[in-house]
C-alpha cells in the first residue's frame, strides 16, 4: 500500500476538489458526515479507530433510507460549524441542538432527538440552584449551547470553565477542580452510572430553554436544501416504521423518551 | 498498573502505531515542503529584486511570531476561503476543501519554512569566496555556480541546523490534533477517555516523542561531526 | 470582510481580557524559568558526572517533548497519581492558570538551561585565567567576567526563547485558561466566523513579538558595544568591503 494510500486511510479524508453543481450521482450520492466521535452513548472511537453509539446507528439508517453513501470524519465539537461553513463535509450529525443562532448560519433537518441540560457534581452537595451557583465552577463544553446558556444566565456569578470534550469536564470534576458539570442529561448519565460517577448526581432541576435549542438535528449549509430534505424524509421514515426505536432500545434504559416527533409539527 | 491496554491487538497498541505513523508522516511532509519553502525564502530574501525580499521577509517574521496553532487554525478554516479568488482569476470555479492531515502540513510547513530560511541565509553568507571565485574563473556561469558549487557547500553550513528544525517541527505536530488529525498525542488522550488511564497513555506518548527527537539529534551530531571534518573547521 | 470585523466589536473587551491573561503569562513564565534553569545550568556544566547527567537528562526531556504533552500530562495526568490531590503541591495543580504556569515554566527552563549552560561554557578561557591571575574571588570572576560575558553571549537567544515562550502560551487554551487563543475561538462560538478573531489575535501576538524584540536589540546593544560600531559603520557609506 503506498504511503499516501495509508495517510487517506488513516485520516479517512483526503484533499479533493468538489466542483459546484457537481453532477448528480446516478445511483448513491456521496456525502462526507461529521461526528464528535467522543460524546458517548450517542458517538465514541473505538480503540480500532471506528465509530460507535447512538447516533452513528441512526445515522447509517438515515443515510442508507436517504440513499446517501456517508463517509464518516471525526472533528471536535468547538469546530464543528466552522469547519461545515468551509465545506470539511456536508452536513453534522453529533448532537447538534437547534436554537435560533445556528439557524441563522446553517440548515436543520427536524430533529432526531430531544434531551434536556442539567446541572450535576457531587453528591449530597445539599446546594439549591441557582443560588447556590454564586462563586463556583462550571465545566461545560466549548462551543456549546450549555455554555452559552450558563454564561448568559449565570455568567456574573459563575466561573465557566470551557472544555473540548465531556469527558475532561468529568475529569476534572472528580480531581475537584470544578464544582459542577452542565450538559445534556444522556452523556452525563453514563458517566453517572460509571464507577467514576458514584460519587456525583444530578444537582437542581433539567432546563428547557430557545437558547439549549428545540432538540438535535442534522445540520447543512444554507444552500443545501435538497439534501437536507432527504434527510428530513429519512428522519420521518425511520421514526415511521419503528427504526428509531429499534436502534434508542439499545442504548437507552426503557421509559427513556427521546423521541423529538412532537417538536416536528 | 496493568499493561495490557497497551497490547497490541486487544489493546490501544494498534490505534498508538496509527497515531505514531500520521505523526510521522505530517512531520515529514511538513519538512519536506518546510525546507523548500525556506530555500526559495532564503534566495528571495538574498536577491536582487528588494520589494520581493522585503515582502518576504515580512510574511517570515509574521510566521515566526504568530503561534502554530493560531496558524493551523487559520488555514484549517481559512485557507479555502483566501484561495477561491485566485482560483476564480484562473476560471476555475471550484471550491478546494482542505483536510486536517494537509492543513497541518501546510500550516507547520509554512512556519518550518520561515526557520529554514534563516538558517538558509546563515548558510550562504558562511560559503567562503574562494571556490565560488574559482569556479567562475573556470568561465562558470552563475547558474551553474551556485547549483554545483554554492549550494552543497551552503547545504553542508546548514545541514546541523536543519535536522535540528525537524525536532522543533515535530513537536509542533500535537497541535494540529486541534482540527481533528488522529496523530499520536490525539489517540493517547483517545485512550485515556476510554480506560480513564490518562496519565499512562501521556507517560507513553511523551516517551515516543522523547525517543524520536533523541534520535533525529543522534543524525543531527553524526552529521555535524562529518561536515565539520570536510570542512577542515 | 469590513463587516465582519466590525461585528468584533461587542468582542473587543473579551479579547482584551484574553491578551491579558496571555501577557501574564508570558511575563510571569520567563523569570520563573530563568529561576529553575540557573540550577541546572550550573548542573549541566559541573565536573560531577552525576550532576552533568541531570543537568542533560533536564534538557533533553524538555527540548525534547512537545510543550502540549507535557501540559496534558500535567493537567489531566498527575491528577491520577494517587495521593497527590491530598498533597502538598496540589494547589498548584488544581486550578488550569497555575497548571499552565508550571508547565509552561519547566518547558521554558530546559531551553533556558541549555542557552545559560551554552554561554556560560563559551565564556573566554582566557580572560576567566586574566582574572584568576589578577586575584580575583570566586565571585568576584563570576560577578564581573563570566556573567557580563555569558548574558552578552546568551542575549539573541535568550530573546528567541522569549518568543517561543509566548508563542507557547496558546496551547493554555486547551485546559480552559481563557488566553488570548480562547478568546478568539469564543468570539467565533458566538459569531461563526474563525478569520477575523483568529487575524486580530495575529496581530496581537506580532504586536507583542514585535516590542520585545526591539528590548531584547536594545539590551543587546547596550552590552555590546562593538555592535554600536559595525552599526554606526554600516551606517557610512560603504567605501571599502
Amino acid at each position: 500500500m503506498s504511503l499516501f494510500g495509508l495517510i487517506g486511510r488513516a485520516t479517512c479524508v483526503t484533499l479533493f476538489v468538489a466542483a459546484l453543481g457537481a453532477s448528480q450521482a446516478a445511483a448513491l450520492e456521496k456525502v462526507t458526515v461529521a461526528t464528535e466521535a467522543d460524546f458517548p452513548p450517542f458517538n465514541k472511537t473505538e480503540a480500532d479507530g471506528s465509530f460507535s453509539g447512538f447516533e452513528i446507528d441512526l445515522g447509517k439508517a438515515i443515510c442508507q433510507r436517504a440513499q446517501l453513501d456517508c463517509t464518516w470524519v471525526k472533528q471536535d465539537f468547538s469546530g464543528m460549524i466552522p469547519a461545515l461553513q468551509a465545506k470539511k463535509y456536508d452536513f453534522i450529525f453529533s448532537y447538534m441542538s437547534i436554537n435560533d443562532d445556528r439557524s441563522k448560519v446553517g440548515l436543520f433537518s427536524i430533529p432526531y432527538i430531544t434531551d434536556q441540560f442539567r446541572f450535576y457534581g457531587p453528591k449530597g452537595a445539599a446546594v439549591t440552584l441557582p443560588g447556590g451557583l454564586d462563586g463556583k465552577n462550571v465545566g461545560v463544553l466549548a462551543g456549546s449551547t450549555g455554555e452559552r446558556f450558563v454564561k448568559e444566565k449565570w455568567g456574573n456569578k459563575v466561573e465557566v470553565r470551557s472544555y473540548e470534550n465531556l469527558d475532561q469536564v468529568n475529569a476534572d470534576l472528580e480531581a475537584g477542580r470544578i464544582d459542577f458539570g452542565f450538559n445534556a442529561q444522556l452523556p452525563v448519565s453514563v458517566f453517572l452510572a460509571s464507577p467514576a460517577g458514584a460519587g456525583f448526581d444530578w444537582v437542581g432541576p433539567a432546563y428547557s430553554d430557545p437558547i439549549l435549542g428545540r432538540g438535535a438535528g442534522a445540520m447543512f449549509r444554507k444552500d443545501e436544501t435538497a439534501l437536507r430534505d432527504k434527510v428530513d424524509a429519512a428522519i420521518r421514515s425511520v421514526y415511521a416504521d419503528g427504526t428509531f426505536k429499534a436502534i434508542a432500545a439499545r442504548y437507552f434504559k426503557p421509559g427513556v423518551d427521546v423521541s423529538a416527533e412532537p417538536l416536528w409539527k | 498498573m496493568d499493561l495490557s491496554i497497551l497490547a497490541f491487538g486487544s489493546g490501544w497498541g494498534n490505534a498508538l502505531a496509527r497515531g505514531l505513523f500520521v505523526t510521522l508522516a505530517l512531520a515529514a511532509a511538513s519538512v519536506v515542503l518546510g525546507t523548500g519553502l525556506g530555500l526559495v525564502g532564503a534566495l528571495v530574501a538574498t536577491s536582487r529584486f528588494r520589494i520581493a525580499a522585503v515582502i518576504v521577509g515580512g510574511y517570515e517574521v509574521v510566521m515566526r511570531s504568530v503561534p502554530e496553532l493560531l496558524v493551523i487554525f487559520a488555514v484549517y478554516y481559512g485557507f479555502s476561503f483566501a484561495l477561491q479568488p485566485f482560483l476564480q482569476m484562473v476560471g476555475i470555479e471550484g471550491f478546494v476543501a482542505i483536510n486536517a492531515f494537509w492543513s497541518g502540513v501546510l500550516a507547520i510547513g509554512m512556519v518550518h519554512g520561515s526557520y529554514c530560511s534563516e538558517v538558509f541565509r546563515g548558510a550562504f553568507l558562511a560559503v567562503p569566496a574562494g571556490p565560488l571565485e574559482a569556479a567562475r574563473a573556470l568561465g562558470l556561469r552563475p547558474f551553474p555556480v551556485f547549483i554545483a558549487v554554492k549550494l552543497p557547500l551552503a547545504l553542508r553550513f546548514a545541514l546541523p541546523g536543519l535536522i535540528n528544525l525537524v525536532v522543533v517541527t515535530l513537536k509542533a505536530t500535537p497541535l494540529v490534533a486541534a482540527v481533528g488529525l488522529q496523530d499520536l498525542l490525539r489517540v493517547a488522550g483517545d485512550a485515556g477517555k476510554n480506560t480513564k488511564q490518562y496519565l499512562t497513555f501521556y507517560l507513553v506518548a511523551l516517551a515516543i516523542y522523547l525517543v524520536l527527537a533523541v534520535l533525529i539529534w543522534v543524525v543531527e551530531s553524526r552529521i555535524e561531526r562529518r561536515a565539520s571534518r570536510f570542512l577542515g573547521a | 470582510m469590513i463587516e465582519a470585523f466590525a461585528s468584533l466589536g461587542p468582542y473587543v473587551p473579551l479579547l482584551m481580557e484574553g491578551a491579558g491573561t496571555t501577557l501574564l503569562l508570558f511575563v510571569l513564565t520567563l523569570p520563573i524559568g530563568l529561576l529553575i534553569a540557573l540550577p541546572f545550568a550550573f548542573a549541566r556544566n559541573a565536573s560531577l558526572p552525576v550532576l552533568r547527567g541531570v543537568g542533560h537528562g533536564f534538557v533533553l526531556l524538555f527540548r525534547g517533548a512537545p510543550l502540549l504533552v507535557i501540559l496534558f500530562l500535567v493537567y489531566y495526568g498527575l491528577p491520577q497519581v494517587p495521593g497527590i490531590r491530598q498533597s502538598a503541591i496540589w494547589f498548584l495543580l488544581r486550578d488550569p492558570f497555575p497548571v499552565a504556569l508550571v508547565a509552561l515554566s519547566l518547558n521554558s527552563a530546559g531551553f533556558q538551561t541549555h542557552i545559560i549552560a551554552g554561554a556560560l561554557r563559551n565564556v573566554p578561557a582566557n580572560e576567566i585565567e586574566a582574572a584568576r591571575a589578577a586575584g580575583f574571588s570566586r565571585m568576584q570572576l563570576l560577578r564581573f567576567i563570566i556573567v557580563p560575558h555569558a548574558i552578552r553571549l546568551g542575549i539573541r537567544s535568550f530573546g528567541n526563547e522569549a518568543v517561543f515562550v509566548l508563542k507557547g502560551t496558546a496551547v493554555v487554551s486547551f485546559i480552559t485558561v481563557r488566553d488570548l487563543m480562547s478568546a478568539a475561538n469564543q468570539v467565533y462560538f458566538r459569531t461563526f466566523e474563525p478569520v477575523p478573531p483568529l487575524l486580530v489575535a495575529a496581530l496581537v501576538y506580532l504586536v507583542i513579538v514585535l516590542a520585545v524584540s526591539r528590548i531584547v536589540r536594545r539590551v543587546e546593544l547596550r552590552l555590546t558595544p562593538e555592535l554600536r560600531m559595525t552599526r554606526s559603520r554600516r551606517e557610512m557609506p560603504q567605501a571599502a568591503r
